[in-house]
C-alpha cells in the first residue's frame, strides 16, 4: 500500500517538474489570438521573424479557436493571468474597455511607439468607445458585402448590379427561383436591420449606449415583411425546409447569395467549390446614406496590467507597419490598415486576395461608405439573441401585426439596456 | 511498538479514514473552495472582468420572477430528463444483456455500440444528426417509402426536443459498459442452478440477474438523472435552443448567462438552484432504494 | 464459454443454432446503424473539402483524397498531431491510473468499513456530483493558478488521484453487491482491512475498476474545456483542443477536422477493445467461488 502511494507521489512530482520547465529570457511577451490553421502557421512564422529582429523579446504564443476564446480570456482575467497582447473583437470592445482590462493606446501613438502615420483616422477611430481614448488597433480592414454565385445568375439570364437595392434583389431572387429553383434569403438578421437603419442615418444603438438608436418599429417590420413576402413567393425557403447542406452552415450553394465579410471570401469559395462574386449589401431605394462601413476584422489590444507594455507596443507596431511581417502573413487578418503596407503587398497577393483588395479599394471611393458606429453596447449579445427570438416568431407565422411585434421588441430591448445600466 | 501500531491501524475508525483519506484530502484541496466560492458568487453581481459585488438575493428574485427563459428552460429540462432517463436505462440494460454473452464477435459488436458515445459531443456527431433529420435527410426519405409526409424534425417545436432525446439515448455506451461490468459479477453458477430448476430466460432475469444488478441499476439511475438535469451538449451544438426555445436546456441557458453574457453571479445562482432540484430527486431515489435495491453484502 | 452444455437434449442444440444466427443478423444490422456517424465521418475525411457538404449523404466519395490527413496531421505552427497525441495519452493515462487507484481505496473504505462519520462523507461526496461544472470553472482556475499549476497537466491529472465522486460511487455499488462472507472469514483468520482490500476485494472488483479506467480515459481524452483553460503553451495542447483549432468564423477546415477526429478515435477504440474483454460473463467469479 505504502509503496503504491510512494510511487504515485514520486511520479506526480516528476511529472510536475517536467511540466513546469521555465525559460529564462530578458523580456517575455505573451501573445494570445484566435484563428484557424493558416493563421496559426502564419502568425507563428511572423513571430519568429519578430524575435529575430528583436532579440531582447521572447514571445510566448497562445492560440485558440474562436470557439472558447472568450471563455479563456474571461477566465484568465479572473485569475489575473491575461497575456500582454490580446486579439480583440468589435463585439467585446465596449465591455472590456469599460472594465479597464485594456490599455489606452493614445500615448503609444503620440510617442511613435506604434506608428500610425500611414493609417486613416477612421480606422483609428474604430478603436474608440465613445471618448477619445483608443483601446484597440485594427489588424485589417473588412467590410460586409453580398457574395453570390454568378453561375446561377447566368443560368437564369440575369445580372447582379454592383450596388443593388432591396427591391432589385427581391426581383432578382424571384426570377432566379423561377428559372433555376435556387433559393435566396432577404437580408434579415441583426446585420440586415443594422444596415437598413444605417441607410437612413440611424444606428441600432444610441451613440451614448443608453437605449436603441430608433423608436419607429417600421424599420424592423419592413425587413420582416420582406421575409414574409419572399416566403409566400417561394424564393425564401420556409423555416425548417433547410436542406442537409444549408443546415450546416451558411454555405452559398442552394442559396445563391449570402452576406459575409470580405475576408471570408476564400473560406466560402472553398466551402463548396463554387466561384463567388461580390457586390455591395442591398439598400432601400430611398436610402439617404450609404450604410456600408469599414470594420476592423479584429484588433490588437494591450493588457492594462501588463508589465511589458513597451514590448507589447513594439509587437503591435511590427504587425502594423513592418513589411517583413506582411510578406509572411499577407491579408490573413484582412487588408492591412497602413497605406504603405497595402501598396507593398497587393502585387504579391493571390487571385482571391486581389479581388478582396479590389473590393476594399472600390469601397474606399467617395460616397460608398459612411463612418462606423460606436462599438456595440455590453448587452449586445443579449439584444441580438432577443431579435433572433422575435424574428423566429415571425418565421413560424405566429405574428399577425408585424409593427406591433417590432414595437414589443423595441420595448423589451430598451428595458434590458436600462436594467443593465441600473446595476 | 510494531504491535501497537498495527493495532491502531487495525481499528475500524482508523482504517476507514486511511482508506478514504484521498477523497477527504481532494475534497478540501480542490473542491471545497471552488464549491463555496460559487455559492458566494450566487449572491453577487459578477461580470468576470471586474470583482464581484454583493447584491443579496437579487439573482434569485430575478430568476423566479423576471427571467422569462428561466421557467421555460426549467420545464424543457424536466421533460428531457423524464423522457430520456427511463428510455436510456432500458436500452442500455437491454443491449448490455444482449452483448453479455461470450462469442468471438462480441468485442466488435460492443465497440460498434460504443462508438456513438466515444464520438461524444464532436462536430461530426452534431453534423450527422442534423443531416439525418434535415428536411431532405435520410429519416424523411426512409419514412417516404411508407408514404409518410416529410417532417421538419429539428424545426418543428413539437418534435425538436425528441430528436435531441433520441441522440442522448443513442449514446447509451457508458451506461451499457457499466451494466456489462455488473452482469459479469452475476456468478454463472446461479444461472446454472436456475436452468437446472427449469427457469426460462425471462424468469431468470427477474429472479436472479436483475436483483443482483440492482445496486448498479441504482447507480446508473442516479448518474443518468444528474446527467440529464445538467444536459448541455446536444442543444448547444445542434439547436441552440431553437425552435422557439423548445430545446433550451437549463444548462444552455445557464451557460449563455454565465459566459456569453458574462453574468457569472446569475449563472451561479442558477447552478445552485439546480443543485437543490437535483438533490431532491437524488434523495427521493435514495429513499426508494431500500425497497428495490438488493445488496448481497447486507443480505436484504 | 462456461454457461450451459445440455448434452442430453439434442433438439435444443438445433434450436440454439437458429437463435444464434438470428442474433448475429439482428445485432450485426443494428451495429451498422450505430456506426453510421463513424462511416460518415470517415468518408467525409476522404473527400476534398469542396465536396463534403455538396454530397453530404454520399458515403462513397466521388474523389478520394488523403490530403485532409496530410494537412491535418501537419497541425499548427510547426507542431504536428504527434505532439498532441502524446500529450493526450500522457494526461489520459495518468488520469485513469489515478481514478482507478483512488476509487478502489475510497470505495472500499466507504462500503466495507463501519467507521464514525462515514455517512457524512458519503453525502458530501454525492453532493459534489450535483453542482453544474460550468460555475466551478472560474473558481477552480483561480485555485489552480494560485498553486502555480496553470500551464501544466497537473490540474487535468492530479485531482483524479483523490477520487471522483462518480467513480467512487460506482465502485461502492459493486462492492456492496459482493457478499461479506469472504472478508468476514478473512477477518476471523486475523487478516487486516488492508489485506482484505488487496487480496480479496481488488480481484473481485476488477470489472468495476476496468470500467472506471475506460470511462476516465475516454472522458479525459475528449476533455476540451480543461485543455482550453489550463494549457497555455502550444507544445502542451491536447488532441481535443487541437481539433477545435481547425474551425474559425472565417473558414473551417472540416476535412481536417474529420480526418483528425477519425484518428483520435483510434486510441480510445483500442483501449476499449482490449479492456472490454474483462467484462465478459463468468470467468473470474467461477474461480473464486470454487
Amino acid at each position: 500500500m505504502k509503496r503504491i502511494l510512494a510511487f504515485v507521489l514520486a511520479s506526480l512530482m516528476l511529472f510536475a517538474l517536467v511540466s513546469t520547465a521555465a525559460a529564462e529570457e530578458p523580456v517575455t511577451l505573451r501573445v494570445l489570438w484566435w484563428g484557424s490553421q493558416t493563421r496559426h502557421d502564419l502568425t507563428m512564422a511572423a513571430i519568429e521573424k519578430f524575435m529575430e529582429k528583436n532579440p531582447d523579446i521572447k514571445i510566448e504564443p497562445e492560440y485558440t479557436s474562436w470557439d472558447g476564446y472568450w471563455e479563456k480570456v474571461a477566465t484568465q482575467i479572473a485569475g489575473g493571468v491575461l497575456p500582454d497582447v490580446i486579439q480583440m473583437d468589435h463585439a467585446y470592445l465596449a465591455q472590456y474597455s469599460k472594465a479597464g482590462v485594456l490599455e489606452v493606446l493614445n500615448p503609444y501613438f503620440e510617442s511613435g511607439a506604434i506608428d500610425i502615420s500611414d493609417v486613416a483616422q477612421g480606422v483609428i477611430d474604430a478603436g474608440k468607445c465613445g471618448g477619445d481614448e483608443v483601446y484597440a488597433l485594427s489588424t485589417g480592414t473588412n467590410a460586409l458585402v453580398t457574395m453570390y454565385r454568378k453561375d446561377v445568375l447566368d443560368q437564369a439570364g440575369v445580372e447582379m448590379p454592383m450596388e443593388p437595392t432591396i427591391e432589385e434583389l427581391a426581383e432578382l431572387s424571384r426570377k432566379v427561383y423561377e428559372a433555376t429553383g435556387h433559393h435566396n434569403s432577404n437580408f434579415n438578421g441583426f446585420d440586415g436591420v443594422r444596415y437598413y437603419l444605417r441607410s437612413y442615418g440611424l444606428n441600432f444603438y444610441a451613440d451614448d449606449g443608453t437605449s436603441l438608436g430608433f423608436d419607429d418599429p417600421k424599420y424592423i417590420a419592413d425587413i420582416w415583411q420582406g421575409y414574409v413576402d419572399g416566403t409566400k413567393e417561394g424564393w425564401i425557403k420556409d423555416v425548417g425546409e433547410l436542406s442537409a447542406t444549408t443546415a450546416f452552415d451558411n454555405l452559398i450553394d442552394d442559396y445563391w447569395a449570402g452576406w459575409h465579410w470580405t475576408n471570408e471570401l476564400a473560406a466560402y469559395e472553398n466551402g463548396n467549390g463554387f466561384p463567388l462574386e461580390m457586390s455591395l449589401v442591398p439598400v432601400p431605394s430611398d436610402a439617404t446614406v450609404p450604410p456600408t462601413f469599414f470594420k476592423a476584422s479584429m484588433y490588437w489590444s494591450i493588457n492594462s496590467k501588463s508589465e511589458v507594455k513597451d514590448a507589447a507596443a513594439r509587437f503591435i507596431n511590427f504587425f502594423t507597419n513592418d513589411t517583413d511581417c506582411f510578406d509572411i502573413v499577407g491579408i490573413d487578418r484582412a487588408i492591412p490598415i497602413s497605406a504603405k503596407i497595402r501598396e507593398h503587398i497587393t502585387p504579391n497577393l493571390n487571385e482571391t486576395s486581389q479581388r478582396v483588395a479590389a473590393m476594399i479599394d472600390y469601397l474606399g471611393q467617395e460616397g460608398k461608405t459612411s463612418p462606423i458606429m460606436p462599438p456595440d453596447i455590453a448587452v449586445h449579445s443579449q439584444i441580438n439573441a432577443l431579435l433572433g427570438e422575435y424574428f423566429e416568431q415571425v418565421q413560424y407565422g405566429m405574428v399577425d401585426d408585424l409593427t406591433a411585434h417590432a414595437q414589443a421588441f423595441i420595448n423589451e430591448a430598451n428595458d434590458i439596456i436600462a436594467k443593465s445600466l441600473a446595476n | 511498538m510494531k504491535n501497537k501500531l498495527s493495532r491502531i491501524l487495525g481499528k475500524e475508525s482508523v482504517a476507514g479514514y486511511i482508506f478514504i483519506a484521498p477523497f477527504i484530502i481532494g475534497l478540501f484541496a480542490f473542491t471545497v473552495i471552488p464549491f463555496f466560492t460559487s455559492l458566494y458568487l450566487a449572491f453577487t453581481d459578477y461580470n468576470i472582468l471586474t470583482p464581484p459585488k454583493w447584491i443579496g438575493i437579487q439573482n434569485f428574485r430575478r430568476m423566479f420572477f423576471e427571467d422569462k427563459y428561466f421557467w421555460t428552460s426549467f420545464w424543457v429540462t424536466f421533460k428531457f430528463a423524464f423522457i430520456q432517463v427511463p428510455i436510456k436505462m432500458l436500452v442500455s440494460l437491454g443491449v448490455a444483456l444482449i452483448l453479455s454473452r461470450n462469442t468471438k464477435a462480441i468485442p466488435f459488436y460492443r465497440s460498434a455500440f460504443y462508438i456513438p458515445s466515444l464520438m461524444g459531443g464532436s462536430v461530426a456527431v452534431a453534423l450527422t444528426w442534423k443531416q439525418l433529420f434535415s428536411y431532405d435527410g435520410v429519416i424523411n426519405r426512409f419514412t417516404a417509402l411508407f408514404g409518410l409526409a416529410p417532417v421538419k424534425w429539428l424545426s418543428n417545436p413539437g418534435t425538436a426536443l425528441y430528436v435531441l432525446i433520441g441522440l442522448g439515448v443513442w449514446q447509451f455506451g457508458s451506461s451499457m459498459l457499466i451494466f456489462l461490468a455488473a452482469l459479469k459479477n452475476v456468478p454463472a453458477s446461479y444461472h446454472e442452478a436456475a436452468i437446472v430448476d427449469g427457469a426460462g430466460p425471462v424468469r431468470r432475469f427477474f429472479k436472479i440477474v436483475f436483483p443482483m444488478i440492482t445496486p448498479i441499476f441504482f447507480f446508473n439511475l442516479i448518474n443518468q438523472t444528474i446527467g440529464a438535469f445538467q444536459a448541455f451538449n446536444s442543444s448547444y451544438l445542434i439547436t441552440q435552443g431553437k425552435p422557439l426555445n423548445t430545446t433550451l436546456y437549463y444548462g444552455v441557458h445557464l451557460y449563455n448567462r454565465a459566459f456569453t453574457y458574462y453574468e457569472m453571479g446569475y449563472g451561479s445562482a442558477m447552478a445552485w438552484f439546480m443543485l437543490l432540484v437535483i438533490a431532491i430527486f437524488t434523495a427521493l431515489i435514495f429513499r426508494s432504494s431500500s425497497a428495490w435495491v438488493y445488496y448481497e453484502s447486507e443480505g436484504k | 464459454m462456461s454457461a450451459v452444455k445440455p448434452t442430453h437434449y439434442g433438439s435444443i442444440k438445433r434450436h440454439k443454432m437458429v437463435t444464434t444466427v438470428i442474433y448475429h443478423i439482428l445485432v450485426g444490422l443494428f451495429s451498422l446503424l450505430m456506426l453510421y456517424p463513424l462511416f460518415w465521418m470517415l468518408s467525409s475525411s476522404l473527400k476534398p473539402n469542396t465536396e463534403i457538404f455538396r454530397t453530404v449523404d454520399n458515403l462513397i466519395p466521388e474523389t478520394f483524397t488523403t490530403e485532409n490527413y496530410v494537412n491535418g496531421w501537419r497541425g499548427f505552427a510547426g507542431l504536428s498531431f504527434s505532439v498532441y497525441f502524446l500529450n493526450s495519452l500522457q494526461v489520459a493515462l495518468f488520469a485513469s491510473l489515478g481514478a482507478v487507484i483512488s476509487s478502489a481505496l475510497v470505495a472500499f473504505g466507504l462500503a466495507r468499513i463501519r467507521f464514525p462519520g462515514r455517512n457524512i462523507w458519503f453525502v458530501a461526496m454525492i453532493i459534489t456530483m450535483m453542482l453544474p461544472g460550468q460555475v466551478m470553472m472560474i473558481p477552480r482556475f483561480v485555485l489552480f493558478n494560485q498553486i502555480g499549476w496553470v500551464g501544466t497537466f497537473l490540474p487535468m491529472t492530479v485531482p483524479y488521484f483523490f477520487g471522483g465522486a462518480f467513480d467512487i460511487f460506482l465502485v461502492m455499488q459493486f462492492i456492496r453487491g459482493i457478499p461479506r462472507d469472504m472478508d468476514e472469514a478473512a477477518r476471523i483468520d486475523g487478516c487486516s482491512y488492508y489485506g482484505i482490500f488487496a487480496y480479496i476485494m481488488v480481484p473481485m472488483i476488477i470489472p468495476a475498476l476496468v470500467t472506471v479506467g475506460i470511462l476516465t480515459f475516454i472522458n479525459s481524452w475528449g476533455d476540451f474545456m480543461s485543455s482550453l483553460l489550463y494549457l497555455n503553451t502550444p507544445s502542451r495542447y491536447t488532441v481535443a483542443y487541437a481539433l477545435k483549432l481547425f474551425s474559425d468564423s472565417a473558414g473551417t477546415d472540416y476535412g481536417a477536422i474529420f480526418a483528425m477526429s477519425t484518428l483520435s478515435l483510434v486510441p480510445i477504440l483500442v483501449i476499449f477493445f482490449f479492456f472490454q474483454r474483462q467484462l465478459v460473463e463468468g470467468i473470474s467469479t467461477q474461480g473464486l467461488k470454487g
